[in-house]
């Protein structure tokens, strides 16, 4: 598998802050990559550089192992931050300047807003759009000229629920196509549901990188509590269970993903303990995000 | 290279010529430069001497000088703000930035400018050809060609002064960026702090440098012919003379052209965008 992109200890300051700190990142084809961090944590400014539109103050970068040298761009679908279009002209017209500028045939534009869902209102101005629209046609935008790589920018950032599942979806079925996709966010779901691949960054820095699945653990939590607390600690230890202790009654323990929960209870029983209490929980991802980022 | 001129051209095409903006400001360039050109037969009208006979500056060849004059006036402000809005509108969209990332690149995106600048320049000085030929034949009875081409540099002039009111412009728009603030900055610079500099520098330093100051290099492209007459009591007043010959204007509006367009492209090239 040849790299798509390969980021070599990447710093740049703001004034005093260090938005990037020595990044190292390498991308393979096909792979879907969720950067992930908390807001300002230097998503946005390594995409910037990468893009060319930041200039770093040290470290480098190749994209395609150097195939097309500095003209790069015309192989990757991007959008940064938020969707820029011109505002007076309607969505056809200002797809047509980014085929233009990408020497793409326009000829693919209808059905890119049909994908996109846009069809409907494809003669209306840029500037009448609500913001789902904007962000559904900045997608479309970066399909044109069938990319390589496609990037995208906290996509579904200020979008209502329906919004934010209708993008969702669009990007889920274009990382189906096989394309190399990054995409920065803050919200975990997001990237576990779209992205097989995960670099975690903070204040600049990168904490972890790699295959979600080695990255963030997907266990289940599960609550429960006994008449014998202390009891039920040791039995806890026992089976092996990392186990912290619950806010109003009990432990949380967590469990594989695919172990049944209803187990735990039988399990107790046959050891001699009588649950009084076992709430399967939601995972705070919050929390988790926390955990990754504290360490 | 052609070719990506053309490229380049037609980008900016297929991004202004639906915009309100710059349809208007071009819509009353061409409308209104003929009122303003005639309006001044009235403000003169009858004035004693000194004044000339305004019917003359409807007349070739001193039309062509007119014509510049009145013209340039609006040279600085529509096709100024034209500039301005094609620049720091595309900074304010942000779609500079998705230019670049796109894939056009830093070049191409500050040519694709300095292209419309010229198609503008060259777009203006052919309206000016025109209007002057069609007034000064309207005027001049018995016009033949040796008067009507007698002022045979003004064609040039004339590009020279649309080309550097407009590269100044564009030198402002990348240095401030925003629209409103360039738009006003331009403007106080251009009739207003300019001037104030000069009579700055007149106190300090009696010289004759303080007509090569930028704005007033491409003024003095097209001096009002009036000004003409009382060149030569200020020579005797301050021991220089007062408008810059046409050579001069020529030579120094080029370099200042030159220096506005390389200034504006190298801190382009440095910025982020």
């Amino acid at each position: 598998m040849s790299n798509i992109l390969k980021i070599n200890n990447l710093s740049k300051k703001y004034g005093r802050i260090q938005a990037l700190d020595n990044l190292e990142l390498t991308i393979g084809q096909g792979q879907i990559w969720g950067i992930l961090g908390p807001n300002g944590s230097g998503k946005t400014t390594t995409l910037g550089i990468i893009l060319g539109i930041l200039h770093q103050d040290s470290g480098d970068f190749e994209w395609f192992e150097g195939k097309y040298g500095q003209r790069f761009n015309m192989k990757i679908g991007a959008i940064l931050e938020t969707p820029n279009f011109y505002p007076y002209l309607n969505a056809v017209d200002n797809l047509k300047i980014v085929a233009q500028i990408k020497k793409a045939e326009s000829d693919d534009i209808h059905h890119l807003l049909e994908i996109v869902d846009l069809s409907h209102r494809k003669n209306s101005p840029f500037k009448t759009y609500s913001l789902g629209m904007k962000q559904r046609l900045a997608i479309a935008a970066t399909l044109i000229g069938n990319p390589e790589v496609l990037i995208f920018d906290e996509p579904t950032n200020g979008l209502d629920p329906q919004g934010i599942a209708e993008v969702r979806s669009i990007l889920k079925r274009i990382a189906d196509t096989g394309k190399t996709v990054i995409m920065a966010s803050h919200m975990l779901d997001e990237v576990e549901k779209i992205c097989d691949h995960v670099a975690i960054i903070k204040k600049g820095k990168l904490l972890a990188s790699g295959k979600i699945g080695q990255i963030i653990h997907d266990d289940k939590i599960v609550e429960i509590g006994a008449e014998d607390n202390d009891k039920l600690k040791n039995w806890i230890e026992i089976n092996g269970w990392k186990y912290s202790k619950a806010a109003h009654i009990g432990f949380e323990i967590q469990i594989p993903k695919d172990y049944d929960h209803a187990l735990i209870n039988k399990k107790a029983f046959e050891d001699g303990i009588l649950l009084n209490h076992l709430i399967v929980k939601k995972r705070r991802l919050e929390e988790e995000f926390l955990h990754i980022t504290k360490n | 290279m052609i070719q990506n001129f053309q490229f380049l051209a037609r980008l900016e095409w297929n991004k202004f010529s639906k915009n309100t903006v710059i349809i208007l400001l071009l819509i009353t360039y061409v409308l209104l430069a003929p009122v303003i050109l005639f309006s001044v037969k009235n403000i003169f009208e009858g004035a004693p001497p000194p004044f000339p006979n305004v019917e003359s500056f409807f007349e070739f060849p001193l039309v062509w000088d007119y014509q510049g004059y009145a013209a340039s006036w609006f040279i600085s402000f529509n096709l100024g703000f034209i500039v301005i809005y094609i620049f720091t509108s595309e900074v304010s969209n942000k779609t500079l930035r998705q230019n670049i990332i796109t894939g056009l690149s830093k070049k191409e995106f500050f040519t694709s400018k300095v292209l419309t600048i010229i198609l503008l320049s060259i777009g203006a000085t052919f309206l000016y050809y025109l209007s002057a030929i069609i007034v000064g034949l309207m005027h001049t009875p018995g016009a033949d060609a040796e008067l009507i081409f007698d002022n045979n540099y003004a064609g040039i002039k004339f590009f020279l002064a649309c080309m550097g009111y407009m590269s100044f412009a564009l030198f402002l728009s990348v240095w401030i960026k925003r629209g409103m603030l360039v738009i006003l900055v331009f403007i106080m610079y251009v009739h207003i702090l300019e001037p104030i500099l000069r009579q700055v520098q007149l106190y300090f330093w009696k010289s004759r440098t303080m007509i090569f100051w930028p704005m007033n290099t491409f003024e003095d492209l097209f001096p009002l012919p009036l000004y003409r007459l009382p060149d030569t009591w200020i020579e005797e007043q301050f021991g220089f003379k007062a408008l810059q010959t046409g050579p001069e204007a020529m030579i120094f509006s080029s370099v200042y052209i030159l220096i506005f367009l390389g200034l504006g492209w190298y801190m382009f090239d440095k910025k982020d965008v």
